[in-house]
């Protein structure tokens, strides 16, 4: 998959640019604040309809402007989409077209393999649990339109239920209100469960080679799927799992009462990163918990890889922190992907002994949200 | 100001209604304008006629003049047969299959905690009294196939086996006629799980 052209209009810092995309390594550099990652964001948002970092669509309209709007094509496996993202400030209207037809749903999720690392990922193992649940959803999501289906139903029923956790009805009547709820929970929580485990263990066994291999880590890596049933193993037997889950929430239900919220589902489920057995969080040193998280980063392109498709990495500044094997290692997983873009600071050629190896690579110039391609032969070209 | 203090105050009227945006709106009033004053007086009659005269109808709580509704009087209708929609206009469709031969119940709304819907607000204490007094056997729950609606139907068929009626669902998936390829995965996901032997 890859990005062959795009049109930004009022969006970051970006009045009007009009860029065009080859396939293989794109390298933005720019100095802090120029418009780096606002690119990468717009290619994101293009791709998916909505931004990766959680930002509201006004947060992501120019200064004082009334709108947003991203066009551009998306190539995958050699059939083009128009895309188009658009959102008015004023009637807080947002516009998702896919070859000019509105798409309600945003169904394009799903169908886009895109694998991204933003420098917020890095924080991942050290944050709360919360975060690490958005990361499961966020990159599940991508790939499951039935799992972000039950996402959002399992979410809704979760705010319905602590509705009626904080209202001041009979016990009685409360009891049977939350069995309606709780049927739904266990059996939408128990089909989110389940993806989440397998895609987790999925991760898991490509991280932890990675991990060993790619960065001649010593330690074992394993990411543990902290499931809120606590079982060690899940099975893939459906019924199984909403057996367990329903016993387990009966359980809950005084204590769930008392204390007005709802106490036990995916919505309180956590991702553990050990190293030899023992927590990443407390134990690992910083450099082992970047190696880790590119590691499953890694994985996540050969997951994609495994089925035979070659994804679009967005990689917002990847390597600023990374010593020159780790660099040689993350080029080696370039191979597996379609077009690749990275944001770099240094102006210097750092990076040329690494790019020796691909025949495909270009070179843009950030600046003050006006963007240049920089041609091989020294000249340069402005898109406008 | 654009526009005479009139003409907004009927904007903002029209932008009231569902799906009236305010271009919408504004284009109505022009066209109320335009129209013959017997006609317009004609049409502030009739919304005021039909709000003062139409209410719910006494043991299904349908749209309807009487005290009791014209299906709720149609003695060739089965009695012991009935079925829980929210809307009106759910009952209109289930009515234009000419496949239901029962009585009806319309809640109004479905349970939804969030935006205050609870039993009481749906009536369901009155549809448990119409299940036990009205000779009900079999109660059909025809809510919509969404979280609220789901919990709805729970609801109201835990409430309805202790007094010994057989309570269903009507089925979900696919639409009759369509193509197995444009079906979304949940609606798919429905459909596998609800399948049936044949």
């Amino acid at each position: 998959m890859f990005i062959k052209d795009l049109i930004l209009t009022n969006f970051r810092n970006y009045e009007k640019e009009k860029l065009q995309f080859a396939p293989g390594i794109c390298i933005v550099q720019g100095a802090n604040g120029q418009g780096k990652s606002n690119l990468l964001e717009a290619i994101y948002c293009l791709c998916f309809g909505r931004s990766f970092k959680n930002y509201k669509d006004s947060d992501l309209v120019k200064w004082e402007r009334p709108f947003y709007f991203i066009q551009g094509t998306v190539v995958l496996q050699k059939h083009p989409y128009k895309m188009e993202v658009g959102f008015e400030t004023g009637k807080r209207r947002k516009v998702v077209k896919v070859n000019g037809k509105v798409d309600k749903k945003f169904s394009l999720e799903g169908n886009f393999p895109v694998v991204f690392f933003v420098p917020e990922d890095l924080e991942m193992i050290r944050r709360g649990p919360e975060e690490r649940r958005r990361f499961i959803d966020r990159e599940i999501c991508q790939i499951s339109a039935l799992y972000r289906d039950y996402l959002i139903r399992y979410n809704r029923i979760i705010a319905q239920k602590n509705k009626i956790l904080k209202e001041n009805i009979q016990k009685k009547e409360l009891r049977e209100m939350l069995h309606v709820w709780n049927r739904q929970i266990v059996h939408f929580g128990s089909r989110i469960i389940k993806i989440r485990n397998e895609m987790i263990s999925i991760w898991s066994s490509l991280a932890s080679r990675n991990y060993a291999c790619l960065f001649q880590e010593s330690q074992l890596l394993s990411i543990s799927y902290e499931n809120c049933l606590g079982i060690k193993e899940i099975t893939t037997d459906i019924e199984e799992i909403e057996k367990t889950f329903q016993n387990e929430i009966k359980k809950t239900e005084e204590e769930e009462m008392r204390r007005g919220y709802s106490l036990l589902g995916p919505h309180r489920e956590d991702l553990l990163f050990l190293l030899d057995g023992r927590e990443a969080r407390r134990f690992a040193s910083h450099g082992q918990q970047r190696s880790a998280i590119i590691s499953l980063k890694a994985a996540q392109i050969q997951f994609f890889n495994d089925k035979k498709e070659k994804p679009l990495f967005i990689l917002d500044d990847l390597f600023s922190e990374l010593d020159e094997f780790r660099m040689e290692q993350c080029f080696s997983l370039f191979k597996g992907a379609e077009q690749v873009f990275i944001t770099i600071t240094r102006k210097d050629n750092y990076l040329e002994p690494f790019l020796e190896k691909f025949s495909d690579f270009s070179f843009f110039h950030v600046s003050e949200g006006k963007v240049m391609e920089l041609k091989e032969n020294g000249k340069s070209r402005t898109f406008c | 100001m654009l526009f005479s203090p009139a003409i907004t105050r009927l904007v903002d009227v029209f932008r009231r209604l569902p799906g009236i945006g305010p271009k919408t709106a504004l284009r109505l009033v022009f066209f109320v304008l335009s129209m013959e004053k017997e006609e317009v007086e004609e049409m502030a009659r009739a919304l005021v006629d039909a709000k003062r005269r139409v209410k719910h109808c006494a043991r299904c709580r349908n749209l309807t003049e009487q005290d009791i509704c014209s299906v709720c009087r149609d003695e060739r209708r089965d009695q012991s047969l009935l079925c829980v929609v929210q809307e009106p206009r759910d009952m209109m469709v289930i009515e234009k299959t000419g496949q239901f031969k029962g009585l009806y119940f319309i809640l109004h709304g479905a349970l939804s905690p969030v935006e205050g819907f609870g039993p009481e607000e749906l009536k369901i204490p009155d549809l448990l009294q119409l299940m036990k007094t009205g000779g009900v056997k079999e109660v059909i729950i025809a809510t919509n196939p969404n979280v609220e609606g789901d919990a709805t139907a729970f609801y109201i068929a835990g409430a309805a086996r202790p007094l010994g009626i057989m309570v269903s669902r009507i089925g979900f998936g696919l639409p009759v006629g369509g193509d197995l390829e444009y079906a979304d995965e949940l609606t798919m996901t429905r459909a596998l799980e609800g399948r049936r032997e044949i």
